[in-house]
């Protein structure tokens, strides 16, 4: 293994980093995260190889006993993501929890109703939304779970007084049951959270439904929609006007929203859950004002809340892997993925989710934006740019960093990390598990009975081709000839 | 980086200036970018302008009236013509974006 340094995105000062942490408040301690690259050219580099030897690198082996029941968290894509994570990682995870003597299932939570047509948001349509996204017992090896219950209330209840915001979280009833839990996490942006990270794949995707609610701030005196948004009923301009009115109404699963007889636009605030599913309806068309300070109350209670699942399953018994693949600017809980903004960064685990964050918010501002993608377009995908704040974020004044921050505030991790780099280990061990002998042993004897090569005939060549062709006529680029043909153009008379 | 909203009321000053006496070079080309101004005002302000996704369209009509605010000034018609049809057409992209779809400048 090779270390590679420490926090590169804390400010460069000619002081020792004992000094600069001191400086800079919070936790003095210095997590360890270990990477791989994403270059791959071979059995031991394939990225779900260099994911197990990262797993154990980082010691997230040592969490599972015998006979464990072991919670691998992930975030199993909305209906048309396609920049989730596939399924092979888990499956990978899964065999190897299973090694170590582990009974391992793989589970994500229902949804709030974020949107109109969401397709997580109960146990049936994020079973459904899974297995059309390819996780099932069948590709897991394990069972997909709804780790929150039918409609997101299974859920455990844990204190935590250590909390910014929050000081109670309702975590997802069959994480909080298991003995260990990994979170195998997509590391991408999000529009709310401007990252989804380790941090978000439980500070939200680990809470049940009602935790949702609780991060999201439904009923917050000062940062819920219903205290801080601004409702415009004057811009509503009456069904007649409106040929879609009756989402207006529709949107909201908690019946909010109403259009009275005199044709005017209501709206009981007061009893507004932060479900988000209004944002995408009311937000365009002028009716409401969308508080960004809510984003930001929202980043902070992620750190909160994960903190709340950590407490829930027992510090020291959650492990983290970030594979920072396939990094969209908006998270897998959209219908869509948009181009990368950064090329993949590699693959991280860490026992601490504010440090493996930081880390791969790190190596995204240390790399190169994709040309043609959303960093390209916002003007920030040079080196040092804050990617995830142009191309993810929602509001300009959102931060990449605030879930992060807000963890190593409240002692849930430190954003001062040593990243220790991976050697590969030996192909062997990642090699086709079924049969590893070689192919002269697993298929000499049945070549010999079921022949797939016709040796008896066209003199022993076996099949019936020409001897030498022009294979420089079709390796030519016709496109690169410089000599232009001319077609003769037929004159008028000839019409 | 500059806030949607800070590159929308560019764009509507950088289109004030341009509408200086423009109605005595062309009056159509005058009435197009007063056109511009007044509907910029009518959206300037809604939650499109506090979102990030406003930025690449509004940068685009902020770019292009900066530019055509160049050209005025070097008083380049042949360019200017060229250039304002060019603003003219972000400036219905961002307009559309901003949600008034339907909204025609002419």
């Amino acid at each position: 293994m090779t270390q590679l340094g420490w926090n590169a995105n804390l400010p460069v000062r000619t002081i020792s980093k004992f000094t600069l942490i001191e400086v800079l408040g919070g936790n003095m301690s210095e997590s360890k995260v270990y990477y791989m690259d994403a270059h791959s050219e071979s059995t031991e580099t394939a990225l779900s190889s260099k994911m197990i030897t990262v797993f154990d690198a980082a010691g997230l082996d040592e969490m599972v006993k015998p006979n464990d029941i072991v919670a691998i968290k992930v975030h199993c894509g909305e209906w048309n993501n396609s920049a989730y994570l596939r399924p092979l990682y888990a499956r990978t995870l899964a065999d190897r929890i299973k090694e170590l003597g582990g009974r391992p299932f793989v589970c994500d939570t229902t949804t709030s109703t974020y949107s109109p047509w969401g397709s997580r948001s109960s146990e049936i349509d994020i079973l459904q939304t899974a297995e059309r996204n390819g996780y099932s017992s069948a590709t897991l090896g394990c069972p997909f779970i709804c780790a929150d219950g039918f409609i997101g209330t299974s859920d455990f209840v844990v204190d935590i007084p250590e909390g910014y915001i929050l000081k109670e979280a309702y975590v997802a009833q069959a994480i909080a049951a298991a003995d260990a839990l990994i979170a195998l996490t997509h590391f991408k942006g999000h529009s709310m959270g401007v990252i989804g990270g380790a941090l978000k794949n439980l500070g939200i995707g680990a809470q049940s439904k009602r935790g949702k609610f609780n991060v999201h701030m439904g009923g917050h005196p000062s940062y819920g929609l219903g205290a801080a948004g601004v409702f415009h009923p004057e811009n509503f301009k009456g069904k007649a006007n409106t040929p879609d009115w009756e989402i207006l109404e529709d949107c909201c699963p908690f019946n909010l929203y109403h259009i009275n007889e005199k044709d005017e636009l209501e709206w009981d605030g007061d009893k507004c859950a932060n479900c988000l599913g209004c944002f995408g309806v009311m937000g365009p068309r002028g009716l409401m004002d969308i508080p960004p300070i809510q984003f930001d109350a929202v980043d902070a209670a992620i750190a909160d809340a994960c903190l709340g699942v950590e407490k829930a399953v027992g510090r020291g018994k959650v492990g983290y892997i970030n594979m920072a693949l396939d990094v969209s600017p908006a998270c897998d809980c959209a219908g869509h993925a948009d181009v990368p903004i950064v090329p993949h960064l590699g693959v991280f685990a860490s026992t601490d989710a504010v440090a493996i964050d930081m880390a791969c918010v790190d190596k995204a501002r240390e790399a190169e934006g994709i040309k043609g993608s959303k960093a390209e377009l916002m003007e920030a995908h040079h080196v040092g740019d804050k990617k995830f704040e142009a191309a993810a974020a929602t509001f300009h004044s959102q931060s990449e960093v605030t879930s992060i921050n807000t963890g190593h505030e409240i002692g849930l991790g430190s954003r001062n990390y040593e990243l220790i780099e991976c050697e590969p280990e030996s192909p062997e061990r990642f090699r086709f598990p079924y049969d590893k002998r070689p192919s002269r042993q697993r298929f000499g004897a049945k070549f010999e009975k079921f022949q797939p090569f016709p040796y008896d005939k066209f003199d022993g060549k076996g099949f019936n081709r020409l001897d030498v062709v022009d294979l420089d006529k079709v390796k030519h680029h016709y496109e690169d000839d410089s000599e232009v043909v001319n077609v003769e153009q037929p004159t008028s008379s000839e019409n | 980086m500059q806030s949607g909203q800070e590159m929308l009321e560019d764009t509507i000053s950088s289109c004030r200036e341009i509408s200086q006496d423009l109605a005595s070079q062309n009056e159509s080309w005058a009435k197009s970018i007063d056109e511009i101004v007044e509907k910029f005002e009518e959206i300037s302000n809604t939650f499109f302008f506090q979102t990030m996704p406003s930025v690449p369209p509004t940068r685009t009509a902020m770019r292009e009236a900066a530019t055509l605010l160049e050209t005025k000034t070097s008083g380049d018609w042949a360019s200017f013509e060229t250039q304002i049809a060019t603003l003219i057409s972000s400036a219905q992209t961002v307009i559309e974006k901003a949600g008034m779809k339907g909204t025609t400048l002419t």
